[in-house]
């Protein structure tokens, strides 16, 4: 064996000996892997299962709650007016009762009148002591006749009364619709989201199969967004300014506009982010798509979508590929329950049982010079993307 | 007259229908939504439509489409009652050749005021 023969043995022996050592170093780094994983690993289970459950079982909850207000109010709603109906109904046969009054006392009169002019022609001249009891009698009926018809007529105008609080009344339940219409939009808002939910879980290989709540038989499409009860009449003004307008452009100008209050956030705005065309505009079609990725990261306040969230492309998978920027490690550590990351190294906190994983911990993982936080390049480097 | 009352809500067809029999008109029909207002336009004789916008299956927009799209319905009277108030809905609802436009909630004083235009114009 030559001397350089021996001396390639001796290199690789060296560097085999320089794998022990970095082996030897990795060793509490990789066991650190382990307690950290671990700790991810349980934390995950806990956000699984809060998800799940709020998508399995809180979310159809709370529209079917939902559903059940508006199926309540529909029924309360239908009672009152059935109530109405039948008040409705005594007040116009009670007026009818008046009025058949009224026209007995009229016949009377004509009767009376009629009977006065016998007893004038035969009494004239021949009985005028009784004539004048006659007519004193005939003048005392008049007078009884006369405030039988004021009182028929204040009975009337009291039913009249009556009759009109009863029609505000039946116009004021208008409020069911529009409420109704106002909880199916927040409806459609928490299914859209279930959706999105479901589909994500379902990509994450939870295992549970989702009912996406569009398959739901009883779901309600048709509402107006924007449904307000506003009793003002400032959109009735603006819609009869516009209506004039078109069928006048000549006077157009001369018709103010009101200008109307700008109204937050609408389900048109949600369904745009979403993706799914307002059902209100489209009825008809109600197999909506679901809403993208960059849509719910819009929602919650996520950065800037590339202006592709209308695509509803739930499948193509570039959450991560816009303009937006990452959450910030406070807000992630807000998120996850952390502690302040400026803590000093002599307050940090051993990661210990199922507990949170601190900022240091993970500094310490990826070697973060200083204690400074890794960079989204740093872990995105990491994970190799 | 007859009128032909068209909307989703069991409440809101009720409350128009009401209103119109205190107004004076007692012949009344009603439709759930603009599929079926279609079949009761085609199997009866209508002088005036009352149509809410949020319906199912049809709305009231398509409905309005489609009464002028139709040789013989095309001239008839068609009021739309609706939550939408916002200005790009009456001018869509006036494209469509809606007669004229009611906000909800309205009263029964409002639904006489557009009836008497609609009538006095047709």
């Amino acid at each position: 064996m030559s001397s350089l023969q021996i001396n390639g043995i001796l290199d690789k022996l060296d560097e085999l000996r320089s794998v022990f050592v970095l082996g030897q170093r990795a060793i509490p780094f990789l066991e650190e892997m382990f307690v950290f994983l671990k700790d991810i690993s349980a934390l995950m289970d806990d956000i699984n299962a809060s998800i799940r459950e709020s998508t399995v079982k809180m979310m159809p909850n709370a529209t079917s709650r939902l559903e059940s207000v508006t199926q309540a109010t529909e029924m309360a709603t239908t009672e009152i007016l059935d109530l109405i109906d039948g008040a409705l109904g005594s007040v116009w046969k009670l007026k009818k009762r008046l009025g058949e009054s009224q026209e007995t006392v009229n016949a009377i009169a004509k009767a009376d009148a009629w009977m006065i002019r016998l007893l004038r022609a035969s009494l004239r001249d021949k009985d005028d002591v009784l004539l004048a009891k006659v007519e004193m009698i005939h003048h005392h009926k008049k007078a009884l006749r006369r405030k039988a018809g004021e009182q028929i007529n204040a009975d009337v105008d009291a039913l009249n009364s009556i009759s009109e609080k009863l029609n505000l009344i039946m116009i004021a339940l208008q409020v069911q619709d529009i409420t109704a219409q106002q909880l199916a939009s927040v409806n459609h808002l928490i299914e859209s989201i279930r959706d999105r939910m479901g589909s994500l879980m379902e990509r994450l290989g939870s295992g549970i199969k989702f009912e996406a709540s569009r398959d739901r038989p009883h779901r309600f499409v048709a509402f107006d967004p924007n449904a307000k009860y506003d009793k003002s009449g400032a959109r009735q003004r603006q819609a009869d300014a516009l209506v004039a307008a078109y069928e006048d452009p000549q006077t157009a100008p001369m018709i103010p506009v009101t200008p109307l209050p700008s109204s937050p956030t609408t389900q048109d705005d949600i369904d745009q982010f979403f993706g799914v065309g307002a059902p209100a505009n489209d009825p008809p079609s109600v197999e909506s798509s679901p809403a993208s990725q960059d849509a719910i990261d819009q929602l919650f306040g996520g950065g800037a979508s590339s202006g592709d969230a209308s695509s509803g492309d739930a499948s193509s998978g570039d959450a991560s590929s816009g303009d937006s920027s990452p959450a910030s490690q406070d807000a992630i550590d807000q998120l996850f329950g952390g502690g302040a990351p400026a803590q000093p190294a002599e307050d940090r906190a051993p990661i210990e049982g199922n507990g949170p994983a601190s900022q240091d911990s993970i500094d310490q993982l990826f070697s973060v010079p200083g204690g400074g936080f890794a960079s989204q390049d740093d872990i995105d480097k990491l994970f190799g993307s | 007259m007859k009128f032909l009352v068209v909307d989703d809500s069991p409440t809101m067809r009720r409350i128009v229908c009401n209103a119109l029999r205190e107004i004076g008109y007692e012949t009344l029909v009603e439709a759930e939504d603009g599929q079926d207002a279609l079949e009761k336009l085609n199997a009866d004789a209508f002088e005036f439509v009352i149509t809410d916008w949020n319906m199912p299956n049809m709305n009231g927009l398509d409905l309005t489409k489609t009464i002028r799209g139709h040789a013989s319905l095309s001239e008839m009277p068609i009021l739309m009652i609706t939550t939408r108030g916002m200005q790009e809905d009456v001018i869509a609802a006036m494209q469509a050749r809606v007669n004229n436009y009611i906000v909800k909630p309205f009263t029964a004083k409002i639904l006489r005021e557009k009836i008497d235009m609609i009538l006095k114009l047709v």
